[in-house]
């Protein structure tokens, strides 16, 4: 059994959200318009959070890409009264958007914020609607929903290994967020085997988790300092 | 052929008491009658109980029930259809609890007022013996008689002082 | 107490308490109507908030949550007056509780009803709510009984149930006290909700032996109730809302509202139906007293509350708590503070200024700071969260407060409604109450009344 993780290096983040753009691309992600997204409403599976160091002017933005940690000890998962996030045996925190009724305690009691909610039916303009992709079911008004880590992209991978009788390899499955990435920040792959490249990543003595410190078990690795 | 009552009103317990002890001595069957009051009469049975009540069994039953029924809930439900939440145990003894304690009151409240519904046999809307001037006070026994005893009957009640008596 | 009462007859009590039930002034039915409008507009909103979208509430990321939740907890918060209070004082044999019950267990169950519409209200797919309903389905799937959301489905469940049980089991004898003296169409549905009820011997005895019992389990279940809804919060990992001693630091608040709301209904029964006899001062200033404790206990575990959050000085729990005591919420913070505290202790705890008006003001007053409690328990910590980037705003949206403040008279309207519908002071106790004063006096009320007791019928052990 796979057990996925990613690695997130956010010295090599140049804060340019071509991931942003890509998730929505990949995932059809509703864009709501100014006035929901003034009021918090976006949707960004995952988000480019940008920090200041230091004082103007020896001042320094970092740039932190955000996107559901698939905690093992997943805050979120427990408190759904009705069962529609739930952690898979690959080590995935699943969102079953058609059993979701709507309570958004999960978002509540998620550390991280990266829950979305949709809070009207979301609609594309022409010609948005045609660049939609099948492979992703678009969510009604109502729902929860959040990062998958392209769970679609996992299983089409998984599907097509199996079908030529091999195993999956390294660095064969990539998220949106990893492929669009210009710097090469994002790297996603299967942390059970020793030698793929998140493994040996994870493993730094760069690496850290966000906010570890709660017991959540993320499974994304922030990579920084070092002098890499 | 249904069975006919005396019913007989008193102003004061004291009086309806005198009636029952005379009615007793004249050969009625305590089990029999009844006496109906506006409120909880204090002090003691007007008659004798026939038969204890039992509401506090009827509650620990439910209550027991309940803790099985909420138990099995929370377990056999986990298990049915198995998922791994936030890293926790399939059945959780924690949360297992939680849903036993309610389920154990509730339990409790509804085996209460079905045993007193049982007890007294109600909902029940015709063939007691009832006069409605009782919720304005005083106490009203209701005797059964016969053609054989309705002198006797008559009799206890007035020499207790009843104030009306209504053959029905 | 009953000393000062007048000595009543049956056939006055009956009179005095039915009387609401069969006349019905000008008054009542305007502001009836007025009611009706305001519970209309909860649904209309609630209808265009179905039609449209959750959206049409202001919530967001990362507030999800917002007015519908404070409002549910507030809700729940009341009902804690009824059932909880009277089962107390029935357990402690309480006599002054005599013309109070009624009406407390009737704000249970009505508050209980307002309340548990807002877990509906606010779901993002309120139609799938049977989704929560533990039964065997298609599906093949059962509810998440590790999820507060669930244990708070049962626990308002049962209390539910519990609360109407208990409010129903002594409206028995009264109901059949309404069949007997009322006509037309009213008297079928006495005769059905009297279920045959004749006031026999037998029937007493196992009355009161229910009614005791229903006293003892509803107590743990009414404490368990406001604990389960505070875990709707505690368990969470949120800064602030993670605490140990939410269970009964909710539980606190919802007495304390709940006895102020009480107070305030009690104010408005006795003005409106002329029950001056019925609910004397002396009933105020007990209630006025608890209301007291529960103010002085709910300062104590705010105090704790914060003063261990400032202590601990953790920086995620320290960003809430600045904002409630000197930023964005400092106002609704410090309101709140004076509404529970600074106004009631004084008014409350010298007795001079503990009179019906002024207990009726403070109480008023109490409500607003209990709500807002609730508020600033709950948004604070949301537009907070652990990474500052996420931070964010809330305010409500006109759907939202249309609805929250309906509520308002949707409960109201129920209570009134049922105030023509049942005595609202309960006649057979108020009855036995008379007789058991009269026994500890030793004296004979009037001649016509039951309870004049004999003394060789007076058992010892009374």
């Amino acid at each position: 059994m796979p057990s996925w993780g990613m690695t997130v290096d956010t010295d090599r983040c140049t804060g340019c959200e071509a991931c942003v753009v890509a998730c929505h691309a990949e995932n059809n992600l509703p864009t709501v318009g100014p006035e929901q997204a003034a009021m918090g409403r976006t949707h960004q599976w995952i988000r480019v959070e940008r920090y200041w160091e230091g004082e103007f002017p020896n001042i320094k933005a970092k740039f932190m890409p955000v996107m559901c940690q698939q905690c093992d000890a997943a805050p979120c998962e427990p408190v759904c009264p009705v069962n529609a996030t739930y952690h898979t045996p690959d080590g995935l925190n699943a969102q079953v958007y058609n059993r979701c009724v709507g309570t958004r305690f999960c978002a509540n009691n998620c550390p991280y914020t990266v829950r979305f909610f949709t809070w009207f039916t979301p609609s594309w303009d022409s010609p948005m609607n045609e660049q939609l992709n099948p492979d992703v079911s678009i969510r009604t008004s109502g729902i929860m929903e959040k990062c998958t880590f392209c769970v679609q992209r996992i299983r089409r991978a998984q599907d097509t290994a199996k079908d030529e009788k091999r195993a999956v390899k390294d660095g064969e499955i990539k998220p949106a967020c990893a492929q669009a990435c210009p710097a090469k920040v994002i790297v996603f792959g299967d942390l059970s085997d020793e030698d793929s490249e998140v493994s040996k990543l994870s493993r730094s003595n760069r690496g850290r988790r966000l906010l570890e410190e709660l017991g959540t078990r993320p499974r994304v690795v922030y990579l920084s300092g070092g002098g890499a | 052929m249904s069975q006919t009552w005396c019913l007989a009103k008193f102003n004061q317990p004291v009086e309806a008491r005198a009636a029952i002890r005379r009615l007793l001595q004249s050969g009625v069957d305590p089990q029999s009658m009844d006496v109906m009051t506006s409120q909880p009469i204090h002090g003691e049975p007007f008659l004798p109980e026939k038969k204890p009540t039992k509401l506090f069994a009827w509650a620990l039953s439910g209550a027991a029930l309940g803790m099985i029924g909420g138990f099995s809930l929370a377990t056999f439900s986990a298990l049915a259809y198995p998922l791994v939440k936030g890293g926790m145990p399939i059945v959780a003894p924690w949360t297992v609890g939680l849903i036993t304690y309610e389920t154990t009151m509730l339990g409790a409240v509804l085996a209460t007022l079905a045993g007193l519904l049982v007890e007294l046999r109600l909902p029940s809307f015709s063939g007691r013996p009832y006069d409605p001037s009782v919720v304005d006070g005083g106490v009203v026994v209701a005797v059964p008689y016969s053609d054989r005893n309705r002198k006797a009957v008559e009799e206890a009640v007035h020499a207790a002082g009843a104030t009306t008596v209504n053959w029905v | 107490m009953a000393a000062e009462t007048p000595r009543f007859t049956e056939a006055r009590i009956n009179r005095d308490l039915l009387g609401p039930l069969f006349k019905t002034s000008a008054i009542y039915y305007v502001t009836t109507g007025f009611l009706l409008l305001v519970a209309m507009v909860v649904f209309v909103a609630w209808g265009l908030q179905l039609k449209y979208g959750i959206g049409m509430a202001g919530k967001n990321r990362p507030s999800y949550w917002g007015l519908y939740i404070t409002t549910f907890v507030f809700w729940i918060g009341i009902s804690h007056a009824g059932t909880l209070i009277s089962a107390i004082l029935r357990v402690v044999q309480a006599e002054w509780r005599r013309p109070i019950t009624r009406c407390a267990e009737a704000i249970t169950t009505f508050a209980l009803v307002t309340g548990s519409l807002f877990p509906l209200i606010h779901l993002g797919r309120a139609w799938l709510f049977y989704w929560m309903i533990p039964f065997p389905n298609s599906r093949h799937l059962w509810p998440n009984f590790q999820s507060p959301l669930m244990w708070d489905f049962i626990a308002i469940n049962t209390y539910l149930t519990g609360s109407v049980t208990y409010l129903y089991l002594p409206m028995i004898p009264d109901m059949a006290v309404a069949r007997d003296k009322s006509t037309g169409w009213r008297q079928p549905m006495y005769r059905t909700l009297a279920l045959g009820w004749r006031g026999t011997e037998r029937e007493w005895v196992r009355l009161e032996k229910a009614i005791s019992i229903m006293a003892l389990v509803i107590i743990p279940v009414a404490v368990s109730v406001h604990t389960i809804v505070s875990w709707d919060f505690a368990m969470t990992v949120m800064p602030m809302w993670h605490s140990t001693i939410f269970g009964p630091y909710f539980v606190v608040g919802a007495i304390f509202s709940g006895i102020a709301a009480l107070l305030i209904a009690m104010v408005m029964i006795r003005k409106y139906f002329k029950l001056e006899h019925y609910l004397q001062p002396v009933h105020f200033d007990n209630l006025a007293k608890m209301l007291l404790t529960m103010s002085l206990l709910w300062f104590y575990f705010t105090f704790t509350e914060y003063l261990v959050t400032w202590y601990g000085n953790e920086p995620a729990e320290m960003t809430v708590f600045w904002s409630k005591i000197s930023g964005r919420y400092a106002p609704m913070f410090w309101l709140m503070v004076i509404c529970n505290f600074i106004i009631p202790f004084p008014v409350l705890a010298i007795k001079k200024l503990r009179t019906i008006p002024l207990i009726f003001m403070a109480s008023c007053g109490i409500l607003v700071g209990m709500w807002l409690e609730r508020f600033l328990i709950i948004v604070p910590t949301l537009v907070h969260p652990y990474l500052p980037y996420n931070y964010g705003h809330y305010w409500p949206s006109y759907t939202e407060m249309a609805i929250a403040g309906g509520t308002l008279g949707f409960f109201v309207l129920m209570y009134f409604l049922f105030a023509k519908f049942s005595p609202m002071i309960s006649i057979w106790e108020y009855e036995e109450g008379l007789q058991v004063a009269s026994k500890h006096r030793g004296e004979l009320p009037d001649p016509t009344f039951v309870g004049q007791i004999a003394p060789g019928d007076v058992h010892p052990g009374h």
